[in-house]
C-alpha cells in the first residue's frame, strides 16, 4: 500500500511546487540573515571604534595637561655673617704713630678695637611653590610632589623626615555632552622607592579604559629633572648673607602608551 | 504516441492551480528577501563607507564638526572643565581647543 503510495505519480506536481517553495524560502531566509548579520557587524564596529576613540581623547587630552606642566623646589642655606669689632685696652699712639708715655715712662693705654670676629649662623629655608601651569590635579598631589621632592633630594647635611610617596587618584572623563561613552582611570606618582637612577620617582602613570572595561590605555610619563644650584648675597657693613639654592627643576616628557591596563 | 495524445491522466485543475499559485508565491517570496538583502547590504556597505569617513576624520582631527563644547575630567577631589572641538560625525573624538 505504502510502497504503491510512493510509486504513485499522482499530485506530483503539487509536491514538486511546495518543494519549490521550501527551497525558495530557506534561501532566502540564509541571504536575509547574512544581510542582517552584516548589519549588526556594523553597529558593533561602530560601539568599538567610538570606545577607542573616547579613550584616545581623553588620553590626549591628560597628556597635553601632563606635558604642560613643571614642578620646581628648592632648599635655600642661608649664611648669614655677621663681623663684630672686638674691644680691649691698645696703646695711645700720637701723631707720628708712636707710643705715647707717661710721666713715669710707661706705655699708655686706652681702649679701643683690637681686631674683628665674624659669627657665622647657618639656616635653611624650603621653597615649594605651585606646579607651573597645573590644569587638573588636586591639591593633594602636589602636597606628595612636595613629599617626594624632600625624601628624594634633600641635601644630605638637612635631616628630612618625609616619608616615600604612595599616591593614587581615580581619574574620571565625562564626556556625556557630546554623546561619547565616559571614560574612567586611575594615576599615580610611581612611588618607586628603589629608583634613584634617573628620578623616576617622579614618573607619573596614567591608567584609562571606556567604562564597559573596553578599549585600555596605560602612559607613562617619564620626567626630566634638572639640578639648579644658584648663589646670591646681600651685605652691609659688618654682616653678610649668602644663599645657596640647592634646587630641582621638574618637567614631564611625552608618554609612552601601551595598550591594555585595565584594572 | 496516440495513445499518450488520447489518455485521460492528468491533474486536476484545481491541482494543477495550487501547484501555479504555490510556485508563482515562492518565486515571490524569494524575490523580495533578494531584494530586502541587496538593499540591506547597499545600505551596510554605505555604512562602512561613512564609518570609515568619519572614523578618519576623528583620528587626524579633521573635519570639525562641533566646537567650544564642554568635557570635565575629576581627578581625586578636583573637578576640571576643558573646552574642546569635536570631529567626526558618524563616531566622534575630541581635542583640546587649541591644544
Amino acid at each position: 500500500m505504502l510502497r504503491k503510495k510512493l510509486n504513485s505519480k499522482r499530485g506530483v506536481t503539487l509536491l514538486l511546487a511546495l518543494l519549490l517553495f521550501l527551497i525558495c524560502a530557506l534561501v532566502g531566509s540564509v541571504v536575509v540573515s547574512a544581510a542582517y548579520t552584516s548589519a549588526g557587524r556594523y553597529v558593533r564596529n561602530k560601539d568599538s571604534q567610538q570606545s577607542y576613540l573616547a579613550v584616545m581623547s581623553a588620553a590626549r587630552l591628560i597628556e597635553e595637561c601632563v606635558t604642560d606642566m613643571s614642578y620646581e623646589a628648592a632648599y635655600v642655606k642661608i649664611v648669614e655673617e655677621v663681623t663684630q669689632p672686638q674691644y680691649g685696652l691698645i696703646p695711645l699712639k700720637d701723631e707720628d704713630g708712636n707710643n705715647v708715655l707717661d710721666e713715669n715712662g710707661e706705655i699708655v693705654y686706652v681702649e679701643g678695637i683690637t681686631g674683628y670676629v665674624t659669627s657665622e649662623f647657618v639656616s635653611y629655608e624650603l621653597d615649594l611653590p605651585n606646579l607651573v601651569n597645573n590644569r587638573l590635579f588636586e591639591q593633594e598631589f602636589i602636597d606628595k610632589l612636595d613629599i617626594c621632592y624632600q625624601y628624594h633630594h634633600t641635601p644630605d647635611e638637612v635631616y628630612s623626615g618625609a616619608p616615600p610617596v604612595d599616591y593614587a587618584s581615580d581619574i574620571s572623563v565625562n564626556s556625556d555632552e557630546l554623546g561619547i561613552p565616559k571614560v574612567v582611570g586611575q594615576m599615580c606618582l610611581s612611588c618607586d622607592d628603589n629608583a634613584d637612577e634617573g628620578n623616576s620617582h617622579f614618573d607619573i602613570v596614567v591608567k584609562l579604559w571606556e567604562e564597559s572595561g573596553a578599549n585600555a590605555v596605560t602612559m607613562k610619563f617619564p620626567c626630566r629633572v634638572t639640578p639648579t644650584h644658584e648663589l646670591s648675597t646681600e651685605s652691609g657693613d659688618n654682616w653678610n648673607i649668602s644663599y645657596f639654592t640647592y634646587g630641582i627643576e621638574v618637567e614631564w616628557l611625552s608618554p609612552t602608551v601601551r595598550k591594555g591596563g585595565a584594572e | 504516441m496516440k495513445r499518450k495524445i488520447c489518455s485521460n491522466r492528468a491533474e486536476t485543475l484545481v491541482e494543477a492551480l495550487c501547484a501555479v499559485l504555490i510556485t508563482a508565491l515562492a518565486t515571490a517570496l524569494l524575490a523580495g528577501m533578494v531584494t530586502s538583502a541587496s538593499r540591506l547590504n547597499e545600505a551596510a556597505v554605505n555604512n562602512d563607507d561613512e564609518l570609515y569617513s568619519s572614523v578618519t576624520e576623528a583620528e587626524t582631527f579633521s573635519g570639525v564638526s562641533d566646537t567650544e563644547r564642554e568635557i570635565s575630567v575629576a581627578v581625586g577631589g578636583k573637578v576640571n572643565t576643558f573646552t574642546v572641538d569635536v570631529f567626526g560625525d558618524v563616531v566622534t573624538s575630541y581635542k583640546m581647543r587649541g591644544g
